[in-house]
């Protein structure tokens, strides 16, 4: 195409001249309506000649247009697009200034639809080049498609739910397996260690989890020492402790025996109706002599240091006499609390 | 039919999860069963793992709460068939300074001895309940089972060392020497003892002794 030509005539200054000329009677409105009356094939030139002006016009421009093109190719059926049925046989009117530089078996591949729209679908078309377009109103994903896609997700979906179910039952039967490991290992302590226990755990058809914690129960239950059996050393072994007390006894054999004036013993605290968990705490108290002092002090280092009867956690006093010395301390208790 | 039914189903299934919602939640809805099994598990194990520490601290406690509580069973065993008057029959019925007494007894037989008022006086207090082990009951308290009665001795009294020794052998239910603990006592604790070393009118070491009981007595079982 060596040059480009521009048809300034459109349907619109068309109808506008057919309106030039019925303006007395119809509304610009309506000329529209009147337009599509009008067959041009058989149009009466005195009756509208604004129109008819206006249609030569247009016809002879384009046939310059058309005669252009036809110098440089062979000959080319022409389409037309648009409002093409603003007036009847407009087509067949225009190209008959031009019919012999155009291809005359004219058949259109195109709906009346398609012909209207065509030139809003050329340009987009012509956007098109820069970027993709969708024409497409809805979405288009073929049927077959989405039932493959239906079956996979069914598929996803039952796969799922089947391996947790596997997961679930295997966790279950872990952790019964468990149970019944701590229920063999229960059974066997206690045919040991109480097997009356054992019978009235066991003969109940309980819920392992249950028999286990009644188990647990029995033995924090019994976890400590029962209360009201006396844990701080008695009397009788306070005063065993004392004639047999090591460096007592080495004293005594050295020729400087002790010589125990008064012996003060003392339950400070014990448990009792309303107060069961109270621990015992002992305390002695020993108004002793030597005749030499560094034994006194020996015998102090070795209350001191403590021993199986002595607590050298718990305060130990020390007092001199007029007549020798008092000692205090606390006993040392069997067990560490009471249940 | 149901071929046909199948395919639709097959289709709403496609579209419901790839077109009427976001893949975000079809892989939500996909992992949901494996996400609930995981969670079900944790706690399931969280629980098991509980409970097996539990039975391995109690297992590990076992042997010795088990010997705890046979130990209780024979205490109360042992206890629960006391004698009600055991203080009163075997314990303040005892006659101390024995071989004190039979020399005072001797020496005053003897013809040459100048002042009897002395030994006479002193066999009196040895013999006449004097010095005898005497106890008030104070603060009964019961509950249950149980009943505590404070004894608090009345006076001091005087013993040798093998009255000591039998007294402590009967009080504290414990073997001391040749002297054997009674199967009938009540659980009789030693809650104060004074001993203090004196010296006896014939000039031998004896012990002065004071003390306060706690006596328990349980019901039987």
């Amino acid at each position: 195409m060596k040059k480009s030509y521009s048809i300034s005539h459109g349907i619109e200054s068309i109808l506008l001249a057919l309106w030039q000329d019925r303006k007395k009677i119809l509304l610009l409105k309506e000329i529209e309506g009147t337009a599509k009356q009008i067959d041009l094939m058989i149009l009466n030139p005195d009756l509208n000649p604004h129109l008819i002006v206006k249609l030569n016009e247009s016809r002879r421009d384009l046939a310059k247009a058309i005669y252009s093109f036809h110098r440089d190719s062979d000959l080319k059926p022409v389409i037309f697009t648009g409002r093409v049925d603003a007036f009847g046989h407009l087509p067949e009117f225009l190209i008959d200034s031009f019919k012999d530089a155009v291809r005359p078996e004219f058949a259109s591949p195109l709906t009346r639809d398609e012909q209207k729209f065509a030139a809003c679908a050329g340009l987009a078309l012509e956007k098109a080049f820069s970027r993709s377009l969708q024409f497409r109103i809805n979405e288009f994903f073929p049927q077959k498609n989405w039932k493959r896609i239906g079956f996979y997700s069914l598929l996803l979906f039952l796969t799922s739910f089947i391996l947790a179910i596997g997961l679930v039952g295997f966790g279950i039967r872990t952790c019964e397996l468990r149970k019944m490991q701590m229920l063999d290992s229960l059974q066997s302590s206690l045919d040991r260690w109480d097997p009356v226990l054992k019978k009235s755990l066991l003969s109940n058809k309980s819920d392992i989890e249950e028999i286990i914690d009644k188990w647990i129960y029995e033995i924090e239950k019994n976890n400590k020492d029962y209360s009201y059996i006396l844990q701080t050393p008695k009397m009788a072994e306070v005063l065993t402790w004392i004639s047999t007390h090591p460096l007592l006894v080495q004293l005594e054999k050295e020729g400087d025996p002790i010589q125990i004036g008064e012996i003060h013993y003392q339950l400070v605290q014990f448990p009792k109706i309303g107060s069961a968990q109270e621990p015992y705490l002992g305390k002695v108290e020993i108004e002793f002599q030597f005749n030499e002092a560094m034994n006194t002090r020996k015998f102090h280092e070795a209350l001191l240091k403590g021993d199986e009867q002595v607590d050298p956690h718990l305060e130990i006093s020390w007092d001199a006499l007029n007549h020798g010395y008092r000692t205090s301390f606390y006993l040392k208790n069997r067990s560490p609390h009471v249940s | 039919m149901s071929l046909k039914f199948y395919e639709k189903f097959l289709e709403n299934m496609g579209r419901f999860s790839f077109a009427k919602m976001r893949p975000f939640f079809f892989f939500v809805i996909l992992v949901l069963p494996l996400l609930s099994a995981a969670v079900f598990l944790f706690f399931q194990n969280t629980r098991i793992q509980e409970l097996e520490e539990r039975f391995a601290s109690a297992s590990a406690k076992g042997k010795m709460a088990f010997e705890r509580k046979a130990k209780k069973e024979r205490f109360l065993r042992h206890y629960s068939n006391a004698d009600p008057y055991f203080l009163d029959q075997k314990i303040e019925s005892f006659s101390f300074l024995q071989n004190e007494k039979n020399q005072l007894e001797t020496w005053l037989r003897h013809p040459a001895l100048p002042r009897k008022e002395a030994i006479q006086e002193r066999l009196s207090f040895l013999t006449e309940g004097t010095n005898r082990l005497s106890f008030a009951e104070e603060n009964i308290r019961a509950s249950g089972r149980i009943k505590e009665t404070d004894e608090k001795q009345r006076h001091p009294v005087q013993m040798d060392e093998n009255d000591l020794k039998k007294l402590l052998a009967l009080i504290e239910d414990i073997q001391i020497g040749s002297y054997l603990p009674s199967n009938e006592s009540p659980q009789l604790i030693v809650r104060e003892l004074r001993l203090k070393k004196i010296k006896s009118p014939l000039q031998s070491e004896i012990f002065e002794i004071e003390m306060d009981l706690l006596k328990r007595e349980f019901a039987p079982q």
